[in-house]
C-alpha cells in the first residue's frame, strides 16, 4: 500500500515508543522552558500528532497538508516574534523547574490515581490518553505563565486535541479548515503581544554613580598628568548608622557607595 | 424562508457588503478617528433600528430604482449556508446597537484610532455566527470553533492603541479569554458524533446521555463561569472600557444565543443531565466570587470587571431552569447589564482619559473635578450589583424573587455577596468624593459630560421604569424562547 509521506512519518510514531516520545516532548516543553526548545519541542509535536492521526484513521493527506502548513505557520509567527523582538523576548515563568517538576509529577499521578477512563469515540486509549497528556500540558503552560509567546505555544498545545478529533469525527465538515485557522490566528494575536511587549526587567543593569556626581558627567578614565588630585567623592554612610554619619572620604582604593542609581537598557 | 429561492439580490450580500466597506473605511480614515467613530455610530444604530423593525413576512423588498432585494435568501459556501430570519433578526440588531454604543465611547473619549474599523469587523464576524443556519453538521456543533475565531480577533481590539498603551501591565487577560471557546468546541465536536449516532440505536440512552453530557459541559465551559471567568475581571483592568464593554458583550449575548440554540435542538441535555444542577452551583458561585473579590479590588476598572461577574452570575444561575419564564429573565437581566455597563464604562473612559489611570489611588478627589462621569462610574457600577435605583435594581430584585420561591438560601447567598462589591463602591466612592489631597487637576469637557449626563438619564430611567424594555424582550424570546 502506498503511504504519504504524513503517514509514513505516523507509522514510525505509532507505536508504544513513539507515542512516550511525543508525550515525554510535551512534558520537555513545560520543565525546559526555554523558547527555543519550546518552538522547536510543539511543532515536533503537534506534526507528530497530527501525523499519528492520519495513519491510525486514515485521513486524506489535503487534510493533514493543511493540518501542518498551519502548524508551521503558526510555530513560524511565534518564532519570528521571538527573534525580532527589539529588546529580548520575555519568557520568564512564574516557577521555577522544580515546582514545574512537581506540577507535571502531580498531574501523572493525579491521572494514575483517578483514571476516568475518558475515551474519545473512535480513538483508542492510547490515543486519547496523549491527546489529552497534550492539552493538560498546554494548561499548565498557560498556567505558569503570562508571557504570550509560551501562551501562543499552550494555545497551541491545548488545540492539539480538536485539530485530531475533528477530522475523525466530523469528516466532511471542513472543521479541520476552522481549527487551522483558528491556530493561524491565535498564533498571530500572541506574536502581536509578544512584539509589543515592554523590554523584560532582567536585561536592564543598574549604573551607579555618586550622588554629586552626575551619570553623563563621569570624569574620564583615562590617566590625567596634572599634579592635583582628583577631587574625591563625599562618603556618607547609610542612615542605618547614625552614630557613625559624621563626614567622611573614602580612599581612592575604597569601593564607591551606591548612592545615585539609573537605569540604562543593554544595548 | 422564501419558499421559491432568492428573488433579486440576496440582503445578505449587501449587508456584508457595508460591513466590509465600513470596516476598509473607518480603517483608511482613521487618521479622523472622532468623526468616523460617530458616523459610525449613527450608522450602526440606524441599522440596528432598521433591522428591529423588518418585517419578515413581506421578504421582498422593491428598490424604487428597479430591482428586488430578497431579504431572507441565504448565501452558501461549501455546504454553510447564512440566513436571516425572524428568530435572529433581533439579535443582529442587538449586536448592532452595542457596536453603535462602543463607537460612540470610543468617539467621544479618543479611544484608538483602529477601534471603529474592529468593531465594524467583530461586528460582521458575530453578525456571520447569528445568521448561521446550515452546515454539513449541526450549526451548533460548528459555532464554537467560529468563536475561537472570533475571540482570536478581539485580542487586537482588548489590546487597544499600540502607541497609546502601557506595555507594562498584564495583557494575558484578553489571551485567557480563548480558553473557554477552546475547550468548548471540543466537546462540541465529541458531542456532536453521540448525536449523529442516536438515530442508529434510539433506544439506547446511553449516547443520548453521552451527547448530553458533552453538549452541555460545552455549553457550561462557554458561560465562563467561575473559575473559567478570569478573562474580563483582567480585560476589565488592562483594557479600555469601550473595548471591554464591546468584546464582553458581544461574547456573552452570542454565547446565549448559542446556548438556545443548543438547548432547543437537543432537549435531552435537560432531561437526561445534571446540566441544570452544576449550571445552578457554578452560577452561584460565580455571583459569590464576583462579590467578594469585588471588596478587596484596589483599580476601579477590576471592580467594574467583578461587579459584571457577579450580574453574569445572576445571569447563569436564571439560566438553570430553562424555560419561556427563565429566558425572559435572562433577557431582562442582560438588557439591564448593556445598560449598567454601558453608563459605567462613559465615565470610566472619561476618568481613564483624563488621569491616565484607573487606579484607585489615581482616583483621589475625582469625583470633586469630575461628578458627572464619577456619578456615571458609581451609578452603572452599582447597577451591575443590583443596588436601588439603578438600572439593575428591577432584574435583580425579580431574580433573587424567583429563586427564593424555590430555595431561600442562595438568594440571601446571592444578597449577602452582592453587598461585598457593594462595599467596594462605597470605598471607591469614599476616595473619589472625600477632600484629600487633590492630585489631580483633570476636568471635564462639555462633551464628556453630555454624554455622562445622557447616559445617567437613560440608567435612571431604566431604574424608575424597566417596563420600558417589555417590547424589546417579548421581541427578543422570538430568538432565544
Amino acid at each position: 500500500m502506498l503511504m504519504t509521506p504524513f503517514e509514513l512519518a505516523g507509522a514510525l510514531l505509532a507505536t508504544g515508543s513513539g507515542i512516550l516520545f511525543l508525550a515525554a516532548l510535551a512534558a520537555s516543553i513545560v520543565l525546559i522552558w526555554e523558547w527555543r526548545w519550546a518552538l522547536v519541542g510543539s511543532a515536533l509535536l503537534l506534526l507528530g500528532v497530527s501525523s499519528v492521526t492520519a495513519t491510525l484513521h486514515g485521513i486524506p493527506a489535503l487534510i493533514t497538508a493543511n493540518q501542518w502548513l498551519s502548524i508551521v505557520v503558526g510555530i513560524l509567527l511565534l518564532g519570528l516574534s521571538a527573534r525580532f523582538h527589539p529588546t529580548g523576548i520575555v519568557t520568564r515563568a512564574n516557577a521555577n523547574w522544580l515546582l514545574r517538576a512537581l506540577a507535571l509529577s502531580f498531574l501523572l499521578s493525579a491521572w494514575w490515581v483517578v483514571d476516568p477512563g475518558v475515551r474519545a469515540p473512535l480513538f483508542s486509549q492510547v490515543e486519547t490518553d496523549l491527546l489529552i497528556w497534550v492539552a493538560l500540558c498546554g494548561i499548565l503552560l498557560l498556567s505558569l505563565t503570562a508571557s504570550p509567546f509560551f501562551m501562543g505555544i499552550g494555545f497551541l498545545l491545548l488545540l492539539a486535541p480538536l485539530q485530531s478529533i475533528a477530522p475523525v469525527l466530523m469528516p466532511g465538515a471542513g472543521l479541520s479548515i476552522f481549527v487551522g485557522i483558528a491556530q493561524i490566528l491565535i498564533a498571530l494575536a500572541c506574536a502581536y503581544l509578544t512584539l509589543m511587549q515592554s523590554a523584560p526587567v532582567a536585561n536592564q543593569h543598574r549604573v551607579t554613580a555618586p550622588l554629586n556626581t552626575p551619570v553623563a558627567a563621569q570624569p574620564s578614565a583615562a590617566p590625567t598628568q596634572t599634579t592635583q588630585p582628583s577631587p574625591r567623592p563625599v562618603f556618607r554612610r547609610p542612615a542605618l548608622f547614625p552614630a557613625r554619619s559624621a563626614p567622611a572620604t573614602t580612599a581612592p582604593s575604597e569601593p564607591q557607595p551606591e548612592t545615585q542609581t539609573s537605569v540604562e537598557e543593554r544595548a | 424562508m422564501n419558499p421559491v429561492g432568492a428573488v433579486g439580490l440576496p440582503f445578505l450580500y449587501l449587508l456584508f457588503a457595508f460591513f466590509g466597506a465600513a470596516t476598509a473605511a473607518s480603517y483608511l480614515l482613521r487618521a479622523w478617528s472622532r468623526n468616523v467613530g460617530l458616523a459610525g455610530a449613527a450608522a450602526a444604530l440606524l441599522l440596528a433600528v432598521w433591522v428591529w423593525s423588518l418585517d419578515l413576512s413581506l421578504p421582498i423588498w422593491v428598490l424604487p430604482i428597479g430591482g428586488n432585494v430578497d431579504l431572507e435568501a441565504p448565501i452558501s459556501f461549501a455546504g454553510y449556508s447564512l440566513q436571516l430570519m425572524a428568530v435572529n433578526a433581533p439579535v443582529i440588531a442587538l449586536y448592532l446597537a452595542i457596536a453603535a454604543l462602543a463607537l460612540l465611547l470610543g468617539a467621544v473619549h479618543r479611544h484608538d484610532a483602529a477601534f471603529p474599523a474592529q468593531v465594524w469587523l467583530m461586528l460582521a464576524g458575530y453578525t456571520a455566527l447569528t445568521l448561521l443556519v446550515g452546515a454539513p453538521t449541526a450549526p451548533v456543533n460548528v459555532a464554537p470553533a467560529l468563536l475561537i475565531l472570533l475571540t482570536a480577533l478581539g485580542v487586537y481590539t482588548l489590546y487597544g492603541d499600540p502607541v497609546q498603551a502601557n506595555k507594562s501591565r498584564d495583557i494575558s487577560g484578553a489571551l485567557r479569554a480563548l480558553l473557554p471557546p477552546i475547550l468548548a468546541a471540543t466537546l462540541f465536536v465529541a458531542g456532536g458524533w453521540w448525536v449523529e449516532q442516536i438515530p442508529i440505536n434510539p433506544q439506547d440512552l446511553t449516547i443520548t446521555q453521552a451527547a448530553g453530557t458533552l453538549l452541555g459541559l460545552g455549553v457550561l465551559l462557554l458561560l465562563a463561569p467561575f473559575p473559567l471567568h478570569g478573562a474580563w475581571p483582567a480585560a476589565s483592568e488592562s483594557s479600555p472600557p469601550p473595548a471591554t464593554l464591546l468584546i464582553s458583550l458581544f461574547y456573552q449575548l452570542a454565547v446565549l444565543y448559542l446556548a438556545s440554540q443548543t438547548l432547543a435542538a437537543y432537549p435531552f441535555i435537560l432531561r437526561q443531565t445534571d446540566w441544570a444542577v452544576w449550571l445552578g452551583a457554578l452560577g452561584l458561585l460565580t455571583a459569590v466570587w464576583g462579590g467578594v473579590a469585588a471588596v478587596g479590588a484596589n483599580h476601579a476598572g477590576r471592580l467594574w470587571g467583578y461587579a459584571a461577574l457577579h450580574d453574569w452570575g445572576l445571569i447563569v444561575l436564571a439560566l438553570a431552569t430553562p424555560g419561556l419564564r427563565s429566558w425572559t429573565l435572562v433577557l431582562f437581566l442582560f438588557a439591564l447589564r448593556t445598560v449598567s455597563m454601558m453608563t459605567a464604562a462613559v465615565g470610566l473612559s472619561a476618568i481613564k482619559q483624563q488621569t491616565g489611570s484607573l487606579e484607585m489611588e489615581q482616583m483621589r478627589s475625582i469625583g470633586l473635578r469630575m461628578p458627572w462621569n464619577s456619578a456615571a462610574v458609581l451609578l452603572g457600577g452599582l447597577g451591575l450589583m443590583g443596588f436601588p435605583l439603578t438600572a439593575g435594581f428591577a432584574g435583580h430584585w425579580a431574580a433573587l424573587q424567583s429563586l427564593a420561591i424555590v430555595d431561600w438560601r442562595p438568594a440571601m447567598t446571592i444578597a449577602v455577596a452582592s453587598v461585598g462589591a457593594i462595599l467596594g463602591f462605597v470605598r471607591l466612592a469614599r476616595l473619589m468624593f472625600g477632600i484629600q489631597e487633590a492630585r489631580s487637576t483633570a476636568r471635564e469637557s462639555a462633551l464628556t459630560i453630555s454624554v455622562a449626563v445622557s447616559a445617567l438619564v437613560i440608567t435612571l430611567l431604566v431604574a424608575t421604569t424597566p417596563q420600558l424594555f417589555s417590547t424589546l424582550i417579548t421581541r427578543a424570546l422570538a430568538a432565544f424562547g
